[in-house]
């Protein structure tokens, strides 16, 4: 096999340096995600603060954990609700927005916010700091310019539960209000 | 230029636009989700109404009537197969509902005496039939497809660029030679290497998002279609090909079959694959 000698004839299109970086992708405002949801109709924003009763009951109706008791984002004049969420997933954090028919059902979901960082050792403080120095030190900033990034596929299997809750959310309390 | 980002098909689907104001960028966005929606809905394995799902509750009893679009994806998952002497296969997915990776539907009990892709029969009007009981999956091609639908319908609209990016399986539409990064094999989230487009579409495969153990052993949702067994390497592999179907279905074939035979594919369908491996080396075929 030829691999071994293939190794060092790389084409001009492809480099041997790696930059070493954190992904944080902004889609979508919430103010935009409004626009694109609800399609432009007047709306009011809300906040609601679950009672600990209506937590475990979101809990145990989605069989997800609500880890905030805070629900915000807009009620529609037809009655349907954008809600402003996020979930953390096994590599990254996500703010979404959720659009709810007045009758229930999904109308639409956005992704808002993606950050992509490193796994579970993302809130050792002494971990992360290990990194705030070499970012300074080598300062490669690919992720301004390229945007486009192949890679192993990522599940999208929290958002579904983050669904899930929020549903169950819109059941037991916004509908009620 | 708009972005904007769904969860479909299992993964993030990310959509950027650009050429135009961005109020109709936004609603030709929505429409082109709207279209992958449709794809999932046929395609999903998860979904116990999609074609895929009906296909496996009752293929092997009667021929059954399905969307051209998923008889063409069905097609061209048969027609790899047969090129890759097998490396590529989407009735492996007994095994993946084994391990945890495929949800088991009720109305499914015939795990154990699966057969293989040759027992798919592609009958004239978009039926199909099972020759064997069978389990197929879309997951190895059907988001390519999803990619290509959803550019194919784009570049109609006389938008100057648009890449869509199902999670890593991404197709360009507009410039030339554009840049991407393909995430490191060992430390996916952190390390980038810089490459560029050399086709309009490429998908990458590996191993080390999916990776998890099932009682002693690791394993991932590749899997050799010969023996069984998860690819449990943490190669990476790209493949630029002209769709983005041949590139997400290719890496498959290019992981599992004998070099002979990838090789030869690739130059079929006009592709180049290159390969990660995870002590930095990048290695391109046809060199």
């Amino acid at each position: 096999m030829k691999r071994r000698s293939l190794i060092t004839r790389l084409t001009a299109a492809v480099t041997l340096s790696a930059a070493s970086w954190a992904r944080s992708e902004v889609y979508l405002t919430p103010e935009q995600a409004k626009d694109v949801l609800l399609g432009g109709q007047a709306a009011r924003s809300f906040i609601i603060m679950l009672t600990p009763q209506q937590k475990s009951a979101i809990a145990e109706a989605s069989g997800v954990r609500v880890r905030t008791e805070v629900v915000k984002g807009w009620r529609a004049a037809n009655g349907s609700w954008l809600v402003l969420d996020n979930v953390i997933g096994k590599h990254e954090f996500i703010d979404f927005a959720l659009a709810i028919n007045a009758d229930g059902s999904v109308k639409g979901l956005e992704i808002l916010t993606y950050r992509e960082t490193y796994g579970g050792q993302v809130r050792a403080a002494p971990w992360r700091a290990q990194f705030t120095g070499k970012t300074a030190a080598a300062p490669v900033k690919i992720d301004a310019d390229i945007k486009n990034i192949s890679g192993a596929t990522l599940s999208s299997v929290h958002i579904t539960d983050g669904v899930r809750r929020l549903l169950h959310t819109h059941a037991l309390v916004l509908k009620n209000s | 230029m708009i972005r904007r980002c769904q969860p479909l098909l299992g993964t993030f689907i990310e959509l950027t636009l650009d050429g135009g104001t961005d109020r109709s960028l936004h609603k030709e966005a929505g429409k082109a989700f709207d279209l992958i929606g449709s794809i999932q809905r046929m395609m999903g394995f998860h979904d116990p109404e999609s074609d895929v799902s009906r296909l496996n509750q009752c293929a092997h009893i009667a021929p059954l009537r399905v969307h051209p679009w998923t008889w063409q994806v069905i097609k061209k998952a048969v027609s790899l197969s047969e090129t890759t002497e097998g490396a590529f296969d989407i009735t492996i997915a007994p095994q993946l509902v084994k391990w945890g990776y495929l949800p088991r539907h009720p109305s499914v009990r015939v795990l154990a005496e699966a057969g293989l892709w040759k027992d798919i029969e592609l009958l004239p009007d978009c039926h199909v039939r099972f020759h064997r009981p069978l389990q197929i999956d879309l997951g190895g091609i059907a988001k390519g497809f999803a990619v290509d639908k959803a550019i194919e319908w784009i570049a109609t609209l006389g938008i100057d660029q648009a890449t869509v990016n199902a999670g890593g399986d991404l197709r360009v539409h507009g410039a030339q030679n554009q840049a991407l990064v393909i995430r490191d094999p060992v430390e996916p989230q952190t390390r980038h290497h810089p490459a560029v487009m050399l086709r309009p579409a490429v998908a990458t495969s590996a191993a080390y998002f999916a990776k998890k153990r099932v009682g002693l052993s690791r394993v991932s949702p590749i899997v050799h279609p010969h023996n069984g067994k998860p690819l449990r390497s943490n190669v990476s592999v790209s493949v630029f090909a002209p769709t983005c179907m041949e590139a997400d279905a290719l890496t498959k074939a290019v992981l599992l079959a004998p070099q002979p035979v990838w090789n030869r594919v690739l130059r079929e369908h006009d592709s180049l694959a290159l390969f990660l491996t995870t002590k930095g080396e990048q290695i391109l075929f046809p060199a």
